[in-house]
């Protein structure tokens, strides 16, 4: 989702209003089809790969509800199969399951008896939560931080850089495991097993936040610095601004946008980020849902996450284009 | 946290506990301090898919709403929901006399017609239900069923009191949907499902009505405390934060590094389960440990005492039988029959012929290395048990045996993978199971006409198996106990399989919360006798 | 994880091997100086453990369980004695070689799919354009899962996962790269001028697309690194007895309470090699950019 310069300045709009309108809509369309196209791709994806993974359902389901671990006989099997469609072939499950989703039936999940609509609602607050706070926060490191240190002396600058690198390295598990030690269970700061309060969402939040602020950072600041460099920061001195005005309003804005996109990115990929962090904190989450569903071979469960997951990342690229508009006026004419 | 408000019912409760109390093994010391309420947090380790199945992690959760025909209690069969039973001259079908006085928490009655419907549900939901030796129950009157078998088996009440053959009610199981059966079934016992939160915690509350628990329970009447938070927390480290803290009331198998100190700080239960112990099992039908003196070679260059010692620090206790575990029935202890003896290890394998060696050191006969191949379940070993496996795969190292140490994701362990003769030499697992029959189960060479999955040892022997028969008919319980004894002694000889550890279940209590007790048939927790003191 | 870099193309950069290195090393801050040395003891520590460590990372000693760093186990042992540091040494090959197997099967695919989206006809861009869109909306830990539930657990399932869960992220960057060169004035006019398609790309669309990307490898090799100790301690690792760092964190956090060594040095490793590679990284990168101004 990045346009150069040159691709952003209009050259000469002297389209009518009405067509203007007419064109916006058909934009809006081909991307609300490019959408539908890519959660049907990536359903189809996860019916594929699954299917070729190898362990059979119906042996996995018996094993684990009886604690063995042993090949079943086809008499054992066979009921199984027939009360979950397993014997089917591969390709009307999938039809089933697509015809299913037309009528916005995610189906339903054979290892936890559930529809998989009641378990992804239940979930999905504890993660998404999680992922925006962390995103939150992280910025609220960065930003500052970056004010601080980038554009000014070499050694403040190299300081500064070192931080963020240190941080954007740190495993998001350790960090985890380290600050729960510390804060929860040896200083007794914060509680050791939390629910949903806030209180209880600080450590994992923090800990998710750590590297992200040293990505963000590490982003806003590479730009910041090219960005100082540009004519512009001269030229705006020149006219009488101050140093902190001109870092603040004309350099940041401009350094932003990477770091917006890094943004983007993190949220659509917030099931990957969030599950060592509910793994450790004893969070629920879907993170740990997805890495169960996929151990059982649950393919009602494991598509309504992607489902879940690809119509988050479109609808993050939407937001995040917007707000490319917001911060960029450069950028107005081309979306 | 914990809440110790008072409840307005505390006068009726604490009146039941009275008239109930002199019957019951009452803890008296405390009984003056008691605090009648009470929330109790219990940090549990894992969270199985649904509340009841065949799994031993249902077992713990199904303990808490359902009850049982009868107890266990250490050697002795106390009545529960079955008020007294007989058995057939054969012994293969017992007659159940039923409790009168018995509700469902969702009114419905408890009579012979209950235990008729959930028979099916048996059938459907545990995996070995088979293993049992049931093949179905019958209504005889109202209160009273007969129970069939298609062998006799002493055990057979173990086995109904393990936790995993408790009663929903027939309107649940008529009406109640797939979910809600899986989620919150509906039982008679001391408490019930308020709500699940899925990768958080259960919710329980307790069943006012309550009034017929078994003799070997501490008091009769409702639970004491109100109400059960039931938690998962996968970390062992945060399960043991969350005692130390003071979140958590009871937590499940605290690090084995603090066990010490959890014996002096906390008060510690711990129950070895019964059944099969973490064993080794050889591959005796093909590969290198075909050969008793490989085997027995094996087992005397591993110094497992000191290894268990080493990983698990006095939490969890060494086993050297490996077919039973030291609280199974019929129990017989072979630990000092394999002392470590390196240098009888060397001699025994030169003796078979290994006398070659590779580059790397491993033995060599026919142009083979010495390799073993064991494949292990990594969603039933935990990390330890893997430490110790590794503690293992460099002592035999040192007498030139090669051991491949293979992890198995959940789906692989699950869907069978590794389990064919020609794909390892050496299993690594345990199997709660209450009785000696295990040794039918996990020695028997066929399973209904086919090959028997749980057969990990590929052992074939008709006589053998005979005699396991034989055993498990005997009518005698001296003569009985002989036989296994035998049996037992037999298979530890040959090294066919050799036990390292227990499977146990360890739990550390705050000393704030008493009366936490595990049941002695398969270290179910009770919390139902469990309440607050002062102070 | 995305950086976007909105440096300009640069006329194609191509002085002899000699010089560019001249104009890289010389006036060095101490942090990079360190940050080789870093990456040199653990190319080493890579190449040839014995040659570093102290004990065997295998040898259990159960008279020394849990022993805090002494001077003759420099940074402690485990539950069954064995050598902490030497287990870290010997761990070092097989993260280091799973971070970079890993970028370079990211890069691969990568660069196929980044090159084609961007430069290909249209009915081969538009295809692999949306290829990449749905592999971009996949989640990255549900791609990695499916690999190692695929090919089993080892060090070449969690290379090949974590490579391919990346590789979309750094196709869709080179996508934007490889654009932005295409549409500057200078290859336009290379094109004007009659130069073939071929030497266009090779001598000034591809090296003017990847300069910027140098330091996003570099620190990608480090979050590899991290990436693959990640799965490891979801327990989709390599076997045992492995000293890989991220199964050494798996083992380590049940006894952190009392063994506090056995959790925070193979962290500390894992942080370094993130370190070391991306300050080196974006040197080279800074240096580069700063020779070809």
């Amino acid at each position: 989702m990045t346009v150069s310069l040159a691709e952003a300045i209009p050259i000469g709009n002297g389209r009518p209003r009405r067509r203007q309108a007419a064109t916006l809509l058909q934009r809006v369309l081909l991307r609300i089809g490019f959408a539908l196209f890519v959660l049907w791709g990536a359903v189809t994806t996860v019916f594929l790969v699954l299917a070729i993974l190898p362990g059979d359902r119906a042996t996995i389901l018996l094993n684990i509800t009886s604690g063995q671990a042993i090949e079943r006989t086809p008499e054992e099997l066979a009921p199984i199969n027939a009360r979950y469609g397993f014997d089917q072939p591969i390709a009307a499950q999938y039809g089933r399951y697509v015809f299913g989703l037309l009528h916005g039936d995610l189906g339903t999940s054979y290892e936890l008896q559930r529809p998989v609509l009641n378990i992804i609602r239940e979930q999905i607050a504890p993660t998404f939560t999680l992922a925006i706070a962390a995103l939150a926060l992280a910025w609220v490191f960065a930003i500052p931080w970056t004010l601080l240190t980038a554009g000014r002396s070499q050694r403040l600058g190299s300081f500064g850089s070192a931080a963020e690198t240190v941080m954007a390295g740190l495993p998001q598990y350790w960090i985890g495991i380290l600050l729960l030690v510390v804060f929860a269970i040896e200083l007794r700061w914060f509680p050791v097993i939390g629910g949903t309060a806030l209180v209880d969402t600080v450590l994992p939040t923090v800990t998710l936040a750590i590297p992200l602020a040293g990505f963000i950072g590490q982003s806003i600041r590479s730009e910041f610095d090219r960005t100082m460099r540009e004519p512009f920061v001269l030229s705006a001195r020149a006219r009488g601004m101050s140093a902190a005005g001109v870092r603040s309003r004309h350099v940041l804005r401009h350094a932003l946008i990477p770091a917006i996109t890094l943004s983007g990115w993190a949220i659509g990929h917030l099931l990957s980020g969030t599950v060592l962090v509910e793994s450790v904190f004893a969070r629920p989450g879907l993170g740990s849902v997805l890495v169960n569903a996929v151990s059982n071979k649950d393919f009602a469960l494991v598509a309504g996450i992607v489902i879940l997951n690809s119509f988050i990342y479109v609808v993050i690229n939407l937001i995040v284009d917007l707000v490319y508009v917001v911060v960029d006026p450069r950028l107005r004419g081309s979306v | 946290m914990m809440m110790t408000r008072v409840p307005a019912r505390a006068a009726a409760s604490l009146f039941l506990a009275l008239i109930g109390g002199t019957a019951f093994a009452a803890n008296a010391s405390d009984e003056g301090k008691r605090i009648d309420g009470g929330t109790i947090t219990y940090v549990h380790e894992q969270e199985p898919p649904c509340l009841w199945g065949g799994w031993v992690q249902q077992a713990y959760l199904s303990r808490q709403v359902f009850d049982y025909l009868v107890s266990y209690d250490d050697g002795q069969i106390r009545p529960w929901l079955a008020t007294d039973w007989s058995e057939s001259a054969d012994r293969k079908t017992i007659t159940f006399h039923l409790r009168k006085d018995v509700v469902f928490t969702d009114g419905d009655t408890f009579n012979a017609d209950a235990v008729v419907t959930n028979y099916p549900a048996w059938e459907k939901g545990i995996g070995w239900h088979g293993f049992t030796y049931m093949t179905g129950v019958t209504k005889v009157d109202d209160f009273t069923v007969e129970l069939h078998l298609s062998e006799p088996n002493p055990e057979i009440y173990n086995v109904l009191a393990n936790g995993h053959y408790g009663f929903q009610s027939p309107k649940s199981i008529a009406n109640n949907t797939a979910e809600q059966k899986c989620l919150s079934p509906v039982g008679t016992g001391p408490w019930k499902v308020e709500k699940w939160s899925r990768g958080s915690g259960i919710s329980f509350v307790r069943n006012d009505a309550y009034n017929w628990a078994p003799p070997n329970a501490h008091h009769n009447g409702p639970a004491y405390a109100e109400r059960l938070e039931w938690k998962f927390v996968p970390d062992a480290t945060t399960r043991w934060g969350a005692l130390v803290s003071g979140e958590a009331d009871v937590a499940y198998q605290p690090p084995s590094v603090q066990w010490k100190a959890a014996q002096q700080q906390f008060q510690t239960l711990s129950f070895v389960a019964t059944g099969r112990p973490q064993a080794l099992s050889f591959n005796v039908s093909r590969g290198p440990f075909a050969d008793q003196r490989a085997r027995q070679a094996f087992v005397y260059a591993t110094d497992r005492k000191r290894i268990v010692d080493a990983v698990f620090k006095g939490a969890v206790p060494y086993e050297g039988n490996g077919s039973l575990s030291k609280s199974t029935p019929l129990y017989l202890n072979v630990d000092d029959r394999y002392p470590y003896d390196v240098a009888k290890a060397n001699a025994l394998l030169d003796e078979a012929g290994w006398t070659g060696r590779d580059a790397e050191g491993y033995r060599v006969k026919d142009g083979k290395t010495f390799e073993a191949r064991l494949p292990f379940n990594q969603a039933i070993i935990d990390a330890e048990g893997a430490i110790a496996l590794q503690a293992i795969q460099d002592q035999v190292k040192s007498v030139g045996i090669k051991v491949d140490l293979v992890p198995l994701t959940q789906t692989e362990g699950f869907s069978g993978a590794y389990s064919k003769p020609d794909q390892k030499e050496i299993s690594f697992g345990y199997w709660v199971w209450p009785s000696p029959n295990i040794l039918d189960i996990v020695y028997n060479d066929t399973l209904n006409g086919r090959p028997n999955g749980n057969n990990t040892t590929f052992f074939s022997n008709a006589g053998v198996e005979a005699e396991i028969i034989d055993a498990q008919r005997e009518a005698d319980p001296e003569a009985r106990q002989q036989k296994f004894d035998a049996i037992q002694q037999w298979f530890t000889d040959q090294a066919v399989a050799i036990g390292v550890y227990n499977f146990t279940y360890n739990v550390a209590v705050a000393n704030r919360l008493k009366g936490l007790w595990q049941d002695r048939g398969n270290g179910l927790l009770n919390f139902y006798d469990a309440y607050f003191v002062r102070g | 994880m995305t950086i976007e870099t909105t440096g300009e193309a640069r006329p194609g950069l191509r002085p002899g091997g000699s010089s560019r290195l001249r104009t890289i090393i010389p006036t060095a801050p101490l942090s990079v100086v360190l940050s080789v040395l870093v990456a040199f003891f653990f190319i080493v520590a890579a190449i040839w453990p014995s040659l570093v460590s102290t004990h065997s990372p295998f040898a259990t000693d159960l008279f020394n369980a849990l022993s805090p760093p002494t001077p003759e186990h420099l940074l402690g042992t485990d539950d069954i004695g064995r050598d902490l540091y030497s287990r870290i040494i010997w761990g070092t090959r097989e993260s280091l070689l799973i971070g970079l197997g890993a970028m370079a099967v990211a890069l691969a695919g990568a660069i196929v799919l980044g090159f084609a989206a961007a430069l290909a006809p249209r009915w081969i861009a538009e295809p692999i354009n949306r290829i990449l869109e749905i592999l971009l909306a996949f989640p990255t830990l549900l791609l990695a899962l499916l690999f190692v539930a695929l090919l089993g657990p080892s060090a070449t399932s969690l290379l090949i996962s974590v490579g391919i869960g990346t590789a979309p992220g750094y196709a869709r960057l080179i996508r934007a790269q490889a654009l932005k060169v295409d549409r500057s004035a200078y290859v336009e006019a290379a094109r004007a001028l009659g130069h073939p398609a071929r030497s266009v790309f090779l001598q000034h669309i591809a090296p003017n697309a990847f300069r910027p990307l140098v330091a996003v490898v570099a620190l990608g090799i480090g979050q590899s690194v991290v990436w693959a100790s990640g799965l490891s301690f979801l327990g989709l690792g390599v076997a045992p007895p492995s000293p890989e760092w991220g199964a050494l964190l798996e083992a380590g956090k049940a006894n952190i309470t009392a063994a506090w060594w056995l959790e925070i040095f193979p962290g500390v490793a894992i942080v370094l090699v993130a370190l070391a590679f991306t300050q080196i990284g974006r040197y080279i990168q800074d240096r580069s950019e700063g020779a070809a101004r």
